[in-house]
């Protein structure tokens, strides 16, 4: 698999982090799962990173879930995944990070794609119902903490 | 075999005329980036571009084989080199678009240009110059060009 020299270890697999958005406990996640796929299963303390410039916070028309990538990638990592090898960084481009518990928290549905695209693993935000104005401010919440945002020249 | 992909202007990117079919999701990111459509017994794979996570797309799209739509839906993991090994440079069509008006303007490459669908910036300079030429002033082509040029203007 070719990645970006920048690429940490745990580019695959989604990296837990000492940071939390949510205090509450996390119960049964004592080891590692895996999933038919052989990709590990998601645990609460997983980072889920979104591409921006444009940070959709509700679905784009005639879709219905907001897109993101497991692990706390890097600008650099997001560029090379959507966009490929030939994408150079640009003035806005910046990524911003979850965590999953926070967004389950939320009220979201966490659908994974269950395979690897140019060694990233998408992760569809769903609701069961219409997502209001509401469920948009508690996505934005949740990734809204301290370092959870990384541009290159932009401002937030 | 045509070659060239049949856009309609306000279309989506991902289904660009009323025959075409959506017929795999390769890449996916608030909408299919990559992908293949079916139109007139032909496959196409497109891409996004530019704009992956913006409001305003740039868009190329190239005739494949069956067989390597089956290639591709096979080796997703090193999807860009998998377009590299099944495309073949020689038929590209391009393509502006944004979430509101769907595509806005389209253009064929021609065989001599030899740009591949991998090829960012020279299908961004190709639509950026056929762009400012043919658009009309104060349309909605036009602002879509204006926004793909501070899109894209350096880091």
């Amino acid at each position: 698999m070719a990645v970006p020299e920048d690429a940490d270890p745990d580019f695959q697999a989604g990296a837990a982090s000492r940071e939390t958005c949510s205090e509450r406990p996390v119960q049964g996640i004592n080891a590692p799962m895996t999933n038919p796929s052989g990709l590990r299963d998601l645990s609460r303390e997983d980072w889920l990173t979104q591409l921006g410039p444009k940070f959709y916070d509700h679905p784009k028309a005639g879709q219905t879930d907001v897109s993101v990538f497991v692990g706390r990638l890097s600008l650099v990592q997001m560029l090379y995944i959507v966009g490929g090898p030939g994408r150079k960084r640009q003035r806005r481009d910046a990524v911003r990070y979850a965590q999953v518990g926070c967004l389950q928290d939320a009220g979201f549905t966490l659908v994974e794609d269950n395979e690897l695209v140019n060694g990233g693993r998408h992760v569809r935000i769903q609701l069961h119902g219409e997502w209001t104005e509401e469920h948009s401010r508690r996505l934005r919440y949740c990734f809204s903490s301290e370092g959870s945002y990384e541009a290159l020249g932009g401002e937030r | 075999m045509r070659g060239y992909i049949e856009l309609q202007s306000g279309a989506t990117p991902w289904q660009p005329s009323h025959d075409a079919e959506l017929v795999e999701t390769l890449l996916y990111n608030n909408m299919p980036i990559v992908g293949v459509v079916h139109q007139n017994d032909e496959f196409y794979l497109f891409r996004c571009v530019e704009g992956f996570a913006d409001t305003t797309h740039v868009w190329a799209y190239t005739p494949i084989t069956e067989a390597a739509l089956e290639f591709l839906r096979k080796s997703k993991d090193v999807l860009w080199s998998s377009i590299d090994q099944v495309t073949d440079d020689s038929r590209l069509t391009i393509a502006l678009a944004t979430d509101e008006d769907g595509i806005l303007l389209g253009m064929d490459l021609r065989k001599e240009k030899g740009v591949s669908i991998l090829d960012n910036e020279a299908i961004i300079s190709f639509l950026l110059r056929y762009g400012n030429q043919e658009v009309k002033k104060g349309s909605r082509a036009e602002r879509a060009v204006r926004q793909l040029e501070d899109m894209t203007s350096p880091a």
